[in-house]
């Protein structure tokens, strides 16, 4: 997904990558690996966290947003047709 | 290594018992979120090994940075406790006062850093508006230098402080 994300931007923003200045360049970034977090019980599931919301990614490429408070704003499921809290039945 | 995020942890204990830190760090342990909760109220700081610890504006939007940083675990716990003790109406930027008692110094050693009487430092704390030149010099007594910044719907600019 990051790759993906990457390579888009790579092509259409004019923007050369550099994530050290994602502030100011004007071009997205993908989540940064030293922001990755585990998810207990959940290995093919992984948390990636900013100031205000909670961002899930499952192996199977489904999405989900919530706040910090548990408010979702986002849950796309992924491939196979489930949801990122749905394999395991959470 | 120094254990920073402990350091803070020990600081603001020291300053307001009563506040509870919550920590989520990321796998590599670069990262970590500090909630904290203490007197009704919540902060979220970021921690970061690179740059040490991020205060938000209480709306911060999606992918914005922090509006303030701190490179020692000390600044920021003072900061956190200025926060925690500063009334219902939290403000998003420091004032002289605040910046002062984060670096320990009292009006009579500012006064005399900068070459005025205390009560001058006084007054100026005080005040609504106040001489860009004397804000500049306190800083730089701090120990700082002061930047002003103008920013447009189409452009963002260093004002100089001399011409």
């Amino acid at each position: 997904m990051a790759e993906s994300l990457t390579g888009v931007e790579d092509e259409f923003s004019g923007i050369t990558s550099n994530p050290a200045l994602w502030k100011s360049d004007g071009r997205m970034y993908p989540p940064q690996t030293d922001s990755r977090r585990t998810v207990p019980g959940r290995a093919s599931l992984q948390r990636y966290r900013t100031v205000r919301r909670n961002t899930y990614f499952e192996e199977n490429g489904a999405i989900r947003v919530e706040t910090l408070e548990a408010k979702v704003l986002l849950d796309k499921a992924g491939l196979d047709g489930k949801k990122a809290f749905e394999s395991d039945g959470l | 290594m120094k254990n920073l995020i402990a350091e803070f942890q020990d600081r603001l204990a020291g300053k307001v018992p009563e506040s509870a830190v919550k920590l989520d760090a990321s796998e590599s342990g670069d990262q970590r979120w500090l909630e904290i909760r203490a007197r009704n109220k919540r902060l979220t700081l970021e921690y970061l090994a690179k740059t040490g610890f991020g205060i938000f504006r209480r709306n911060a939007g999606f992918g914005e940075g922090p509006a303030e940083v701190y490179r020692t675990a000390e600044l920021a716990a003072d900061r956190v406790a200025q926060l925690i003790a500063s009334g219902k109406k939290r403000r998003e930027t420091l004032s002289l006062k605040d910046l002062r008692e984060l670096y320990g110094c009292s009006q009579v050693q500012l006064a005399d850093k900068i070459v005025v009487q205390q009560a001058a430092i006084s007054r100026f704390e005080q005040r609504s508006e106040v001489k860009l030149g004397t804000l500049a010099a306190a800083v730089k007594a701090l120990g700082g230098e002061l930047e002003v910044r103008a920013h447009f719907r189409d452009c963002d600019v260093p004002i100089s402080l001399n011409d």
